[in-house]
């Protein structure tokens, strides 16, 4: 057999190897019941801020608690702590995705990503202060 | 409907505009055809060929003016804030600094695709005079590629724009967006731009982007070359200026992917230079990729080997920034990723521009496959270009291991069209190792192969002698590799076995290169160039291992462990309250918030911190400044930018996570001054007050110098303070309160004053200004020694005097004032007052003077110039003591704090330094290869 089809042998097996083992991390979203069925479990779930909902941050109390409610894509709201500062124009975004688990009444999430697409391409037009 | 005349729009700009982008697109596709054919003519008719050759020379010129026309027209609206147009409005607004005009007209997709065709356009002309016989292959594809860039900016519709071919960037506000002013004639004057998003007014995104993007114009160049190295069937002569253009490519790419690190390192508060963020990932897949098709190429041009794997790198090289531009402008990644675009819907046409260029490479190659020339014998395992290759395999693989997961979206995408019900699979749950613990043997194989390739020959030339030399270099240099891992293992932290490898795989880059250097090269600098790369990786790999095993969030609290269940230590909050002046001990440093200022938008916090020694002497001192951005419409915070102190061993960031919520939100700032009680008291000079808790306050007189912390003094201000002492009752702890009126430009404003520790607030209480009010002045008209009674007190006006002696009147260039002289006597008791007449500019004014002790006061109302009879009005029910009305709440929310969180990166210095070395080496490459020529 020639070096280069052992090295392609080899190079494939470990390709093959190394993705499989990387597939094993690729997860699917969850929902807040897939969360508490399995507490102390992460879980990464995906909704939109409730914010007819209060949400809590203030700093003199706690600067790493934030919390709020977000509605799951089943349309189940759940309160949600971060345990981190409320981050800037939280309240503008569109949709969220939380990394944490389930406690026993709250969702503690240790990482937030948020959307907020028309955040600075509004569709409004401003009309100005003094005309 | 009803044709409107709006008035103010000036169209003509947009016009010109059009008709520069039709041109240029018209321009390139002329182009493509003219050099198609002067490349399919070339060896049949000699003057066919290169007559087409100058019609697309012509052409692509054409193009080329065209865009820069296009850009011009953009930046003409946009500098003269004409709003009248979509982008201009969205990105520019009238108080956007002119330095910015560049970062907003980037900072939109047809902004950005037009600075990508432009460098196409630089480099293309580069190519048109320095390619000769590769001319008119290359600047065909190249063309090809302006022609699907040009597509993007067409702005075509069809049926009722339904379909829509590209976004045109010079489009009418009024044509995109039906807001109800457009209905008015004069909306031009009534709206205001939208203008840039302040997290980009930085100088880094005047710089980034357009380094990027000459990046990934550079990858387009080899691209070409390839395409016309099988077009032409000339698969060995293109390698040579290939290489050149690739290594330009690596260097350019490379440093915009650094500075995009450095960018989010220095000046967002992401607190580290590398996220594995999709947006960093697809840049840097093409980048492993291109690494990889230049060491191909090498090899290629050295022995004849892998000329087909060069082919395959270079060409993929470019699909995958056509792919990664596909991620970032589609909007599919807006669920994993923090900064992309926002989509636009050109999805469909992104998906074209790659489709059209992935069948074309691939196609080509597919069918000239066999052609391809390759030597009969294999490569023996002793040459370099055995492990060149077996290096450019490993980077490939990193390429589809970093690919594999960031496509996540796009299979979800796929998925979805087909079967509606699919359940969309997520990204992993902890992005950041998942990516480290493949990667770090990515890192660790090629630290190893740069070294031992090194010391290889091509075809394995040399003597056995030859060889074993080599080995044993190689095994001393990884022997003193191991040494100085044991001996650094003792500055980290932590070290798994895998970072242990790692580390020592960094060690034998840098000690085997190094030994290269010396004993190969003979310290020839000049041709050092992958050795200088190399030992760059080396210095980056231990940069990576220090500032991301070593890196210490010095900000953690005290926790409260056990506080939320399955939670431990490292789930402990990163951010930390700092109130102002109250030293707050992080690792080694006694860190002080002092102060704040503002500027503009900004308002900067100063953050004192004191490193000690064992006897508690500060030995060092320095103050960082993060700011925060408050967003010009609705006064909240827009964007945190850090603040970080640069050591040559270790970097401490910082920045500002959080302020009180009043201080964050108006709403709540005005709902927590509402709920405040306040008490008036009336307090005389001297006397004291108890307040409901244990604490006290004298009133020590008013003064004129008044030191509030709510004060900027200006010029012209008038103001009055109070100097209140607040204290504990039988001690010696005291604050001072100083509330003021300000009087500026004839309106009165009344500043409170704050002690925040002990929750107390105090404010001028508008009974104060009643004292005034409730005098109740007589009139009195006397001549020169004429007296008079005012109660008890007999008064007798002595006469005028010019040089005026009243403590409250301040002089200015122009007055004429006089005051009266009065003499007032009771019981024996002599005292004397002067007020004052004046007139200032065309006006009359009076400046009162009082003799306390009587209870007077007076006002010289004005003079009969002719009977010298002036008119006065006195009070004889003033204060006889002095007083100050206030009114104090207690129980005051503090507000004076700052939440930040610290980090200390220790050898991130390496990690620059190493990254940088790796682009100087493409560069020296690149500039050895020029200059044999």
């Amino acid at each position: 057999m020639k070096k280069s089809h052992i090295i392609a042998i080899i190079a494939i097996a470990v390709a093959v190897g190394v993705l499989i083992s990387v597939s094993g991390d690729v997860d699917t979203y969850a929902t807040f019941a897939d969360a508490m069925e399995t507490p102390g479990e992460k879980h990464k779930v995906t909704g939109t801020l409730s914010k007819d909902k209060p949400m809590e941050y203030d700093p003199a109390v706690d600067p790493n608690y934030f919390s709020f409610y977000m509605k799951d894509k089943d349309g189940k709201e759940q309160k949600v702590v971060l345990k981190a500062a409320k981050p800037q124009d939280f309240e503008r975004s569109e949709s969220i995705v939380l990394t944490g688990m389930m406690t026993e009444d709250e969702f503690v999430a240790t990482d937030m990503l948020m959307k907020c697409p028309s955040k600075y391409t509004p569709e409004e037009v401003k009309v100005k202060a003094k005309s | 409907m009803e044709q409107i005349n709006y008035i103010g729009e000036n169209l003509l700009p947009g016009q010109i505009g059009h008709g520069f982008i039709i041109l240029s697109f018209v321009a390139s596709l002329l182009a493509v055809i003219a050099y198609f054919f002067a490349t399919q003519n070339r060896e049949k008719d000699l003057t066919l060929s290169s007559s087409w050759n100058k019609i697309g020379r012509s052409a692509f010129l054409v193009h080329g003016i065209s865009v820069f026309g296009i850009m011009a027209m953009i930046f003409y609206v946009m500098i003269n804030n004409m709003f009248e147009y979509q982008y201009a409005w969205e990105h520019v607004s009238e108080d956007l600094p002119m330095k910015y005009i560049f970062s907003a007209f980037w900072e939109g997709q047809e902004g950005s695709f037009l600075l990508w065709m432009f460098w196409h356009v630089v480099l293309g002309v580069v190519v048109m005079f320095t390619a000769k016989k590769w001319e008119a292959p290359t600047m065909a594809t190249l063309a090809a590629v302006q022609l699907f860039l040009g597509s993007m900016i067409l702005g075509l519709y069809f049926g009722d724009a339904e379909i829509k071919i590209g976004a045109n960037p010079l489009v009418l506000l009024r044509d995109v967006n039906d807001a109800p002013i457009f209905t008015r004639e004069n909306y031009l004057s009534l709206i205001e731009g939208n203008g840039l998003n302040p997290l980009l007014q930085n100088y880094w995104m005047t710089i980034h982007p357009p380094t990027l993007f000459l990046g990934f114009a550079s990858t387009t160049i080899p691209f070409c070359f390839a395409i016309a190295a099988l077009w032409t069937k000339d698969y060995k002569s293109w390698l040579k200026p290939v290489l050149n253009w690739s290594l330009f490519s690596a260097m350019i790419l490379g440093t915009g992917i650094l500075m995009g690190g450095a960018w989010a390192y220095e000046a967002l508060s992401f607190g580290g230079y590398w996220a594995w963020d999709p947006v960093e990932n697809s840049s840097l897949v093409p980048w492993l990729i291109l690494i990889a098709g230049i060491h191909t190429a090498m090899v290629a041009k050295n022995t004849g080997y892998s000329i087909k794997s060069t082919f395959l790198f270079l060409m993929l090289t470019f699909i995958f920034i056509v792919y990664s531009t596909f991620l970032t402008r589609s909007g599919i990644l807006g669920d994993t990723s923090v900064h992309a675009f926002t989509e636009m819907g050109l999805e469909w046409q992104l998906i074209g521009f790659l489709g059209f260029f992935t069948l074309l490479g691939i196609g080509l190659l597919a069918a000239r496959w066999r052609q391809i020339p390759a030597p009969k014998n294999e490569e023996s395992a002793y040459s370099r270009e055995f492990w060149m290759f077996i290096g450019s395999l490993v980077l490939i693989f990193s390429a589809v291991l970093i690919t594999f997961t960031t496509s996540i979206p796009v299979y979800n995408k796929i998925a979805l069209f087909f079967d509606p019900t699919f359940e969309e699979l997520s990204p992993p749950k902890e992005v950041v190792p998942h990516y480290n613990k493949y990667q770090l043997w990515i890192a660790l194989l090629i630290g190893v192969l740069s070294g031992v390739a090194q010391f290889m020959r091509y075809k394995a030339a040399g003597s056995k002698k030859a060889l074993r030399n080599s080995g044993i270099h190689l095994g001393v240099t990884a022997l003193i590799a191991a040494g100085l891992t044991v001996a650094l293992a003792f500055t980290f932290s932590s070290l798994s076995w895998q970072h242990l490898l790692l580390l020592w795989s960094g060690l034998f880059a840098i000690t085997s290169n190094l030994d290269y250097v010396i004993t190969v090269l003979r310290g020839k600098i000049a041709i050092s160039a992958s050795a200088v790369s190399h030992i760059g990786f080396g210095i980056m790999i231990l940069g990576i291992l220090y500032s991301g095993l070593n890196k210490n969030v010095i900000s953690r609290g005290f926790m409260e462990v056990g506080m939320i269940e399955g939670f431990d230590e490292d789930d402990r909050g990163n951010n930390i309250l700092l109130y102002k002046d109250l030293p707050t001990r992080m690792d080694d440093y006694l860190v002080t918030y002092t102060s704040d200022s503002v500027d503009g938008f900004n308002r900067y916090f100063n953050i004192e911190y004191q490193k000690m020694n064992k006897e508690g002497k500060v030995t060092e001192e320095f103050t960082l400044k993060p700011n925060i951005i408050y967003d010009k419409n609705e006064n909240k915070i827009a964007a945190s930018n850090p603040s970080t102190k640069h050591y040559l061993h270790k970097d401490i960031f910082t920045h500002v996570s959080a302020l009180p919520r009043s201080e964050m939100e108006p709403e709540i700032a005005k709902a927590l001054e509402d709920s405040l009680k306040y008490i008036q008291y009336d307090i005389n000079l001297n006397d004291t007050i108890f307040l409901s808790k244990k604490y006290a306050v004298t009133f020590e007189g008013f003064t004129k110098t008044p030191y509030n912390d709510h004060y900027k003094p200006e010029d012209g201000d008038g103001k009055l303070g109070a100097n209140l002492k607040v204290f504990i009752a039988n001690t010696d702890t005291s604050w001072m309160l100083t509330p003021m009126v300000l009087t500026r430009d004839d309106q009165q404003f009344v500043l409170h004053d704050q002690v925040s520790e002990i929750g107390v607030k105090a404010k001028i209480a508008d009974d104060f200004f009643k004292i005034e009010e409730n005098l109740n002045y007589q009139k009195y008209k006397l001549k020169i020694g004429e007296s008079t009674k005012v109660g008890d007190v007999s008064i007798t006006f002595n006469g005028f005097q010019r040089e005026i002696n009243n403590k409250d009147y301040e002089r200015i260039e122009g007055d004429i004032a006089v005051s009266a002289v009065l003499e007032a006597v009771l019981n024996e008791e002599r005292q004397i007052a002067e007020p004052v007449y004046l007139i200032r500019g065309q006006e009359q004014f009076n400046v009162a003077d009082e003799i306390r002790d009587f209870g007077l006061k007076f006002r010289f109302f004005n003079v009969n110039p002719e009977t010298e009879e002036v008119t006065l009005f006195i009070a004889d029910n003033f204060p006889k003591k002095e007083k100050v009305v206030v009114e104090i709440a207690e129980n005051v929310v503090r507000n004076d704090y700052v939440v930040m969180e610290a980090i200390v990166f220790p050898g991130i210095n390496l990690f620059w330094l190493g990254s940088v070395m790796m682009m100087i080496g493409f560069g020296m490459g690149m500039w050895q290869r020029l200059r044999k020529g």
